[in-house]
């Protein structure tokens, strides 16, 4: 079995890049040098993801505010309104409101990605490497307000898959990123229906059986759920998912044995929501046991949710301690 | 409703939330302090005289309640965890957009060294020509949600730990003079699964306290909120309710006996409400709670907006206030006495 280790989310925004936009958004700072500082901040995440040794990794998404924004302010149909708290942490984004029926032209996320691979390329990292993020339908659908006498829940899922994700993810594929993020915390935190999650992913893994589509949960575990992504990311062979093991207070090493094998595992196994670090040799010594000796399949590592919940300098040292989980396990499966 | 504390106020009492924003040249104070240019002495005239020309501006704006606009606070968790032994800070984190603050790991057991806040009220008492000053405290279980810890073996015996060291304070408040505390808690109904033994440990803080105690929770489930209004140890319940459109204001109706801080003025939104919108809003609160039960203030903190703006909101919310202030005033309703 391969073992790999990746990144996904945002990374945290450093001291010089947040002076740098409040500056630009203040009138002090000019958008060509704004978008100098960008690059710099680019340049430095992507020589840290390829020194620690990261398989596949985000641009940082160091542009975007949290996972939803800018992009929601691109989706005609939809205000952007007042904060709302991002699930139960002290994080809060602007809330999607929709308004009417939603259309979307331009393709933002891909567009702002499409400079990171400019960067990328110079600095010798392929866009097979990079992928594209974006809230995953389900996340989106449960963090927004929606006025269910315009538009059912159930049209509004449909319509920001066939009209926001379809857009991205033709884009991304063709600037040949082919890793598209989808973060659905909504996936473990709420109950969603299990058959809903199945026609919506079966659906997009059909459609783009070039991509490699990412199902990117966190803050929690739900076993049902876990087991439908692994049944599907089995079947389609082009989807990926993570599974959360740093919520639980047991995480369920027996499933984990039984998914594994199925393919398409991500175990997040470093917790971005404490400052405490991993307990290095324990992880290894249980993924070992649940993985066992079985060959053909990869396996990635990674942290929960995105690392812009930690000071940069934790986050950093827990990227590291990921690296040494790797390699360990390399070492001892030979 | 509480025991009155002998001050009268008039009728719709406004007020702040607490953190206003900091002077340009206080900024640049700070920063020539951080860069060793200036020593801690010339800081503190700083923040002294920053205290003076935003109580100024509150009084001058018409509000009835003020306070020192936290002019020594760089954020509300931060300042009493850098106070408090025990905490370490490895560096800022997003809360939102691109605003960032120091989120505070527990790497030892905490102790309470010295009273945190009490030189504040103390020169806020002797700067504002007011009756009644607010002092403003960040919350037991709100420092334990938004510290990383690493030390207590779970979060209800830190946040039951910290409730010991905010009771020490405000008693420490209490016996300074200060009138009316405002316990901050904007995480309390972030765990649900967490509230019932939270409720416990936030009335902790109010052990012992014979003065007036507010809680400001905002961003939050109120629904959720008013399930516990009966059980908390408060008098005033301080929300915001301008940022989410009055949705929900029905649920100060189960307020009982205590009274509304009704949040009246968004404090995310840079643009000016509108006085007589201010003035429905508190119309409506009316119909759910007895006037003399509800005090006026912005949603939150103003820290975030330009100080023009945030002073320009002050005097609309006063001017709203006004309006709604006529019809009871005309009902022979023109005071109302602080209570406990």
């Amino acid at each position: 079995m391969e073992i790999h280790m990746m990144q996904h989310g945002i990374y945290p925004r450093s001291r010089g890049l947040a002076r740098a936009i409040s500056r630009y958004m203040s009138g002090k700072l000019s958008r060509e040098s704004l978008e100098e500082v960008y690059t710099i901040y680019t340049e430095k995440f992507f020589k840290q993801m390829t020194r620690i040794g990261c398989r596949r990794f985000s641009d940082g998404m160091l542009r975007w505010d949290d996972i939803f924004n800018p992009l929601i302010s691109w989706i005609e149909g939809v205000e952007v309104d007042g904060l709302k708290r991002f699930y139960d942490n002290n994080y809060f984004f602007r809330q999607p409101v929709i308004k009417s029926k939603i259309s979307y032209r331009e393709a933002i996320a891909s567009s702002l990605l499409e400079r990171s691979v400019e960067i990328a390329k110079k600095m010798d990292v392929q866009a097979d490497r990079l992928s594209l993020s974006l809230p995953g339908p389900f996340t989106m659908v449960t963090n927004s307000l929606l006025n269910q006498s315009e538009y059912s829940i159930e049209g509004f899922l449909r319509d920001y898959v066939e009209k926001v994700l379809v857009t991205e993810i033709d884009r991304s594929l063709r600037m040949g990123v082919t890793n598209i993020d989808l973060h659905e915390p909504s996936l473990v935190v709420y109950n969603i229906s299990l058959k809903e999650i199945e026609d919506i992913y079966r659906g997009l893994s059909e459609r783009f059986p070039k991509a490699r589509l990412w199902i990117i949960t966190y803050f929690g575990y739900k076993k049902e759920t876990i087991y439908t992504l692994a049944k599907l990311a089995g079947r389609s062979g082009n989807i990926f998912y993570t599974a959360d093991l740093t919520e639980i207070a047991s995480p369920p090493w027996d499933q984990i044995s039984d998914i594994a094998s199925m393919g398409g595992l991500a175990l997040s196994i470093v917790n971005t929501r404490t400052t405490k670090i991993e307990d290095q040799r324990n992880l290894v010594d249980k993924i070992l046991k649940a993985i066992g000796r079985r060959g053909g399949a990869e396996l990635y590592l990674t942290h929960n949710a995105s690392l812009e919940f930690l000071p940069e300098v934790v986050a950093v040292k827990k990227l590291k301690l990921l690296r040494r989980i790797v390699s360990s396990i390399r070492k001892r499966l030979g | 409703m509480g025991e009155g504390l002998g001050i009268e106020l008039p009728i719709l009492p406004t007020s702040v939330i607490g953190s206003y924003p900091r002077p340009k040249w206080l900024r640049n104070m700070i920063r020539q302090r951080s860069l060793g240019r200036v020593d801690d002495k010339a800081l503190e005239e700083a923040f002294d005289d920053a205290v003076r020309v935003v109580v100024w501006e509150q009084e001058k704006a018409g509000i009835d309640i003020p306070s020192d606009g936290e002019m020594r606070r760089d954020e509300m968790v931060e300042y009493f965890a850098a106070r408090i032994e025990g905490f370490k800070f490895y560096g800022p984190v997003r809360v939102w957009g691109n605003n960032f603050f120091n989120k505070p790991a527990v790497v030892s057991k905490l102790s309470y060294a010295e009273p945190i806040v009490v030189r504040e009220y103390q020169f806020l008492r002797n700067v504002s020509k007011k009756a009644v000053v607010k002092v403003t405290i960040t919350g037991p279980y709100t420092i334990a949600d938004w510290s990383f810890n690493e030390y207590y073996s779970s979060k209800e015996e830190l946040v039951f730990e910290l409730a010991k060291i905010i009771n020490k304070e405000i008693l420490s408040l209490q016996e300074a003079g200060a009138l009316f505390v405002q316990v901050d808690e904007p995480a309390l109904t972030t765990h649900p699964e967490e509230m019932e033994w939270a409720v416990e440990a936030i009335n902790e803080v109010a052990r012992g306290v014979n003065i007036k105690l507010g809680l400001h929770v905002c961003y939050s489930d109120y629904e959720l909120l008013s399930k516990y209004f009966e059980r908390l140890a408060f008098s005033q319940f301080v929300l915001e309710f301008a940022n989410r459109g009055f949705r929900d204001l029905h649920i100060i109706s189960r307020l009982g006996d205590k009274e509304i801080g009704l949040g009246v003025i968004d404090v995310h939104n840079r643009a000016i409400e509108d006085p007589s919108s201010i003035a429905k809003a508190i119309e409506k609160a009316a119909k759910y709670i007895e006037p003399d039960k509800i005090y006026i203030n912005p949603d939150c903190g103003l820290k975030l907006l330009p100080r023009d703006t945030a002073r320009r909101k002050l005097e609309v919310m006063v001017i709203g206030t006004n309006m709604a202030r006529k019809e009871y005033i005309a009902r022979g309703m023109s005071k109302i006495e602080l209570r406990r």
